[in-house]
């Protein structure tokens, strides 16, 4: 896992070259997005939605932007954890809570509400609608690149991603649910996984992101994914993205929010089931790394492979495996030696 | 090892000593022995032992009809709705009378009498049924039913069994896991690991706590209307003489001469002449006649007479809000309540005795709650299992549960977003986390909800010409009748709510404080004013002295039983407190002066004995009727050891009583009481309101303002909180009427997490 934090101490300096790191085969298409990319994000760090670990503290250093300005004003009201309402035109149920201890915790928590929500929320109720706040992550992002104090990661790069998911493509405005980046993360919460969180805690975590929204999955069948077997075991083993992101020009430690459809996705199952299989190399750099800490190099080495097409990456079945394997050769050493024995009290007695 | 014991049957019969087949022909016999001695024996025995009668029922109603009757029944039973479909046809004609001719040929055809037919009509026709002789004439079709589980799973069972094993039936249950209540000794009633113990309700709103209901089933009370108080009604001449009925027996479907007794052992079945007994048309006829209820009495005793007609047999159906408040609005809205149906017909003959105090003050009725008024059935939110009826998880007091782990919640319709109209909206939801949707959705009870009720000091009722128990203090106002309190689904096993504030300081003491004293001035002034008048009639009475033990029923302990009950509350009730979510909800709080039996008392009260309805509604003798009524065999039993060790000393340990039940019968040898001790119950109850829902709730000014409903230093938050709660900045802001704000159209508050 040591080689998550290293870009992240980097996400807020200057966009970082990157000769080493360029993208092994990029397709004709593709291949202006990953150059800009690369250039862009200078490999923000890993898992859950990809942000820095650490971001420089606020001017008036460290206290909670939610005792700074108004902040206390807006709490007085939004701390309420069933703060909400249904939308009249989608009918979904809109949050407006906002978990203090979880806006303490997250990466922007040394912003006052008045940073973001500069307008029409002096007096209650507000007049203020979402479409006129025109709240965007990455401007905002961009707009702060050059403070001395504050040092966001440069977004750009996940925007031109983001332009070509299938998210954006085929986000439907007039179903009245606007795709965002808080349709996926949420600004009063973010913060990444710490880099010691176990892999399959950062994969239920980031898949937990998908299905929020994409309920119809939980199903005995999912819709779209009859071809896969066991659905829920991958689903426990591997991120969405591992499959739903573009195969060429992946960055080890920089998820891709060019998410795929269906149709463009990956459903070859060698490119995880094989050695060295390209779809997982991004998440299972981090797995590999965290077994050779606990096995050791040589354990490593010996199990990574040794399992079978089809089946899971088990390390029981591997270790079941290697048994039966010793136990053969032991039974073949062990009849080796009978009829040796046999033999010479045979000719002994002769 | 010569001769293996199983020899073949070939070889001469010799004697052996283990010969298996005799053995086994011993132990067939003797279990044949024991399951005829347990069916043929138990029963007599058992019904030798608690005192209690079983014989063969029989109804005046249940007729048989001809055929001609029947037809002419069936025609009746649909004239109304025939009539309206036949009318909402012809509407050409201007004629009045061409009109009615139209409409009577319309609706005697065949076409129109399809589909307003009630469907047993078409049953009875086919199947030869002209006489309605109670359960077994439904069986003979419902002999089993599909009962579906929560899961979703069918299991078809036995109807009888399914009835017989409900509350409605045994109103009882042993239940165990889930069960809400605790005990003061902190444990969970017929937890897991415990041994269980039957148990119904402790009701002080009836002078006859659940357990005792043996010595109050079915009573015929001699009353004299419309006359001056008398000593005793019984010595008047037949002729000033009315009778009435009364006894729990009234609104429990078991048809018998008692409770079902039977159940509450381990072992042992009601008989099957008991089972017969069983009013299935009360819940499920349409055109029950509740003028047939009321007590009859025959060569076996007195018991609750049925509509057994086959008026009521022809319009059977699912239950349906009206047949359910055929009982329910006893002790929702109350028998005093304006639009309580069934206390309209108290009957042909014997007419029940109307309580005019409400138990809830919670009326579900089109005129008093939204639920009812947009013709929700209880069977929507209350969804059966069977004949199993859940009553949600939560529960606040000892009543039996069937179904402990069913919900029925708000939420479960109206999502975690209810509020859509408002403006507020999003506001109003916020306060979900902390405020129950009854808080505010239930403004208020009924003016007729009693608070205090004195069972010692009965008044003459003139009307009615009986003596009735005294209700000291009636309303249900915030504050008054209706007060709010934490609750996370917990209760006592006195039906006090248990929870804790989440943001609280620790203060927060509801069974020292709030349950446990009334310190409102003008309560405390109404009470006064009633002591008064008690006194003219008890000259014993001491004002300040009633006042104070009415008020702060705590000042009846002495200092070591204050203690004890501090130590126990502290040590074993916080957890049960604390467990869960906890939200603020309203309850209606009642106390109830009885008589008690002081050798066993405890910090939080003593066993409650009951009154003998005849020898208190006739002379108002309050002291002699508990004397009469503890000598009804079963309370007798009570007293003695075998039912101490089944379950008294159990219900002792919850009930907060060290050292178990001390069976030393209240009735001395020289026929005084020494024991039996006139007191208020050591808290108030507080029981659950969830009916009486009103679509205009509380404003926020009633909860805001510092007068306002809520005292949240009580509910304990600390005080810098409990300035912002009672302070009216915000409130200023928020204009007040804002349930006539029509519901928006575009979403103008921030969808920006």
């Amino acid at each position: 896992m040591n080689g998550m934090s290293n870009p992240l101490s980097r996400a807020g300096g200057p966009p970082a070259p990157n000769a080493g790191a360029s993208p092994p085969t990029p397709t004709k298409s593709l291949a202006l997005v990953h150059l800009v990319l690369l250039l862009f994000i200078g490999l923000p760090g890993a898992v859950v939605g990809a942000q820095p670990q650490q971001v420089a503290p606020h001017g008036d250093a460290g206290g909670s932007g939610l005792t700074k300005g108004d902040s206390a004003e807006c709490m007085r009201c939004h701390w309420m954890e069933t703060m909400a309402y249904r939308d009249s035109e989608t009918r979904q149920i809109v949050d407006l809570s906002i978990d203090r201890d979880a806006y303490e915790h997250s990466v922007h928590h040394d912003l006052a509400c008045s940073e973001c929500h500069a307008r029409g929320y002096r007096h209650y109720p507000h007049r203020t609608s979402s479409a006129d706040e025109g709240l965007t992550c990455v401007g905002c992002h961009e707009e702060h690149q050059g403070d001395a104090d504050v040092s966001p990661p440069d977004l750009a790069g996940f925007d031109i991603q983001y332009q070509h998911s299938v998210h954006a493509l085929e986000a439907k405005p007039e179903s009245g649910a606007a795709f965002s980046c808080f349709s996926c993360h949420n600004p009063h919460s973010f913060r990444p996984l710490p880099d010691d969180t176990p892999v399959p805690e950062v994969v239920a975590a980031n898949n937990q992101l998908c299905l929020d929204c994409h309920t119809e999955l939980d199903a005995p069948v999912p819709k779209g994914h009859e071809w896969l077997p066991r659905p829920r075991q991958h689903w426990g083993a591997v991120r969405c993205l591992d499959c739903h992101t573009p195969l060429e020009g992946r960055h080890l430690y920089a998820p891709s929010h060019q998410l795929l459809g269906a149709a463009e996705s990956n459903q070859n199952c060698v490119e995880c089931h094989s050695q060295g299989g390209e779809l997982l190399s991004q998440l299972y750099v981090h797995r590999a790394g965290e077994e050779r800490e606990q096995q050791g190099f040589l354990a490593h080495a010996v199990y990574n492979d040794a399992y079978i097409i089809g089946m899971s990456r088990s390390p029981t079945i591997d270790r079941i495996g290697l048994a039966v394997v010793g136990l053969m050769i032991l039974g073949v050493a062990a009849h080796g030696v009978g009829r040796y024995l046999a033999h010479k009290r045979k000719r002994a007695s002769q | 090892m010569n001769t293996p014991t199983g020899a073949p049957a070939t070889g001469p019969a010799r004697p052996r000593r283990f010969d298996p087949g005799r053995i086994a022909v011993i132990l067939f016999a003797v279990a044949v022995l024991l399951f005829l001695l347990y069916k043929l024996v138990y029963p007599l025995v058992f019904d030798a032992y608690t005192g209690v009668t079983n014989a063969p029922l029989s109804y005046a109603s249940s007729q048989t009809l001809s055929d001609a009757e029947f037809e002419q029944l069936a025609l009746e039973l649909t004239e109304s709705a025939r009539r309206d479909k036949a009318e909402a046809a012809v509407t050409e004609d201007e004629d009045r009378f061409a009109r009615d001719l139209k409409v009577e040929i319309l609706m005697n055809t065949p076409s129109y009498m399809q589909g307003v037919e009630y469907s047993h009509i078409k049953y009875f026709r086919d199947a030869g049924i002209r006489r309605y002789e109670g359960p077994s004439t439904c069986l003979a079709c419902h002999e089993t039913m599909q009962v579906e589980h929560a899961d979703g799973s069918l299991k078809t069972v036995g109807t009888l069994d399914d009835i017989v094993n409900s509350v409605h039936f045994k109103f009882q249950s042993a239940e165990g896991g889930a069960f809400s209540t605790f005990g003061y000794d902190g444990r969970r009633v017929n937890a897991e690991g415990s041994r269980p113990i039957p148990v119904g309700k402790i009701n002080r709103a009836c002078g006859i706590p659940g357990s005792f209901s043996w010595t109050g089933w079915a009573r015929l009370v001699k009353s004299a209307p419309h006359s001056a108080a008398v000593d005793d009604v019984a010595a008047l001449p037949e002729d000033q003489v009315v009778l009435r009925s009364e006894g729990c027996g009234q609104c429990h479907i078991g048809g018998n001469y008692h409770p079902a007794t039977e159940k509450m052992m381990p072992v042992g079945d009601v008989p099957e002449t008991a089972k017969q007994g069983i009013d299935c048309l009360i819940c499920h006829a349409a055109e029950y006649d509740m003028n047939q209820r009321y007590v009859i009495e025959d060569e076996h005793g007195k018991r609750w007479n049925q509509d057994r007609s086959m008026r009521a047999a022809l319009s059977v159906g699912q239950t349906r809000k009206e047949t359910c408040l055929n009982c329910h609005q006893h002790n929702m809205g109350g028998d005093a309540y304006v639009n309580n149906v069934a206390a309209k017909s108290l009957g042909d003959k014997h007419q029940r005795i109307l309580h005019t105090g409400a138990k809830r003050g919670n009326p579900f009725s089109p005129e008093s709650d939204a639920h009812a008024a947009a013709g929700i059935q209880c069977t929507d939110c209350h969804v059966p299992q069977g004949h199993k009826i859940p009553r949600g998880t939560k529960g606040v007091d000892l009543v039996a549960n069937d179904l402990p782990d069913r919900e029925v919640t708000c939420e479960g319709c109206h999502s975690e977003a209810p509020h859509n109209a408002s403006e507020h909206r999003a506001l109003l939801n916020g306060h979900i986390a902390r405020i129950a949707c009854e808080t505010c959705h239930i403004p208020a009870l009924e003016d007729t909800n009693v608070v205090l009720r004195d069972w010692v000091h009965p008044t003459w009722d003139e009307e009615e010409g009986l003596w009735v128990f005294t209700d000291v203090y009636r309303s249900g106002k915030p504050g008054e009748g209706l007060i709010y309190l934490w609750f996370n689904g917990n209760g006592t096993f006195l039906a006090n709510a248990l929870g804790d504030n989440p943001e609280g300081d620790g203060s927060y003491d509801p069974l020292m404080h709030q349950i446990a004293e009334i310190t409102e001035p003008e309560v405390i002034a109404a009470v006064r004013a009633k002591a008064e008048e008690l006194q003219a009639i008890y000259p014993s009475i001491d004002v300040d002295a009633y006042v104070k033990a009415a008020t702060q029923p705590l000042s009846q302990l002495s200092p070591e039983m204050l203690a004890k009950r501090r130590e126990m509350i502290d040590k074993n009730l916080k957890q049960a407190m604390a467990d869960g979510e906890s939200k603020i909800y309203p309850f209606k709080r009642f106390n109830a002066m009885m008589y008690e039996d002081m050798v066993n008392q405890g910090p939080f009260g003593a066993m409650i004995l009951p009154f003998d309805y005849n020898v208190y509604y006739q002379t108002g003798d309050s002291l002699q009727s508990v004397k009469v009524a503890i000598q009804d065999e079963i309370v007798k039993r009570m007293y003695q050891e075998p039912f101490k060790l089944y379950m008294m000393d159990e219900f002792m340990a919850y009930f907060g009583v060290e050292g178990g039940w001390k069976t030393q019968y209240p009735i001395a040898a020289d026929g005084s009481m020494p024991d039996v001790e006139a007191n208020w119950m050591r808290q108030m109850g507080t029981l659950m309101v969830n009916h009486g829902i009103q679509r205009q709730g509380h404003t926020c000014k009633d909860c805001h303002s510092p007068d306002g409903i809520l005292d949240y230093a009580a509910l304990g938050y600390p005080p810098e909180r409990v300035e912002e709660l009672s302070s009216m900045d915000i409130v200023d802001e928020v204009q007040e009427d804002f349930a006539d704000i029509p519901p928006a159209d575009t979403p103008e508050l921030s969808a920006n997490r």
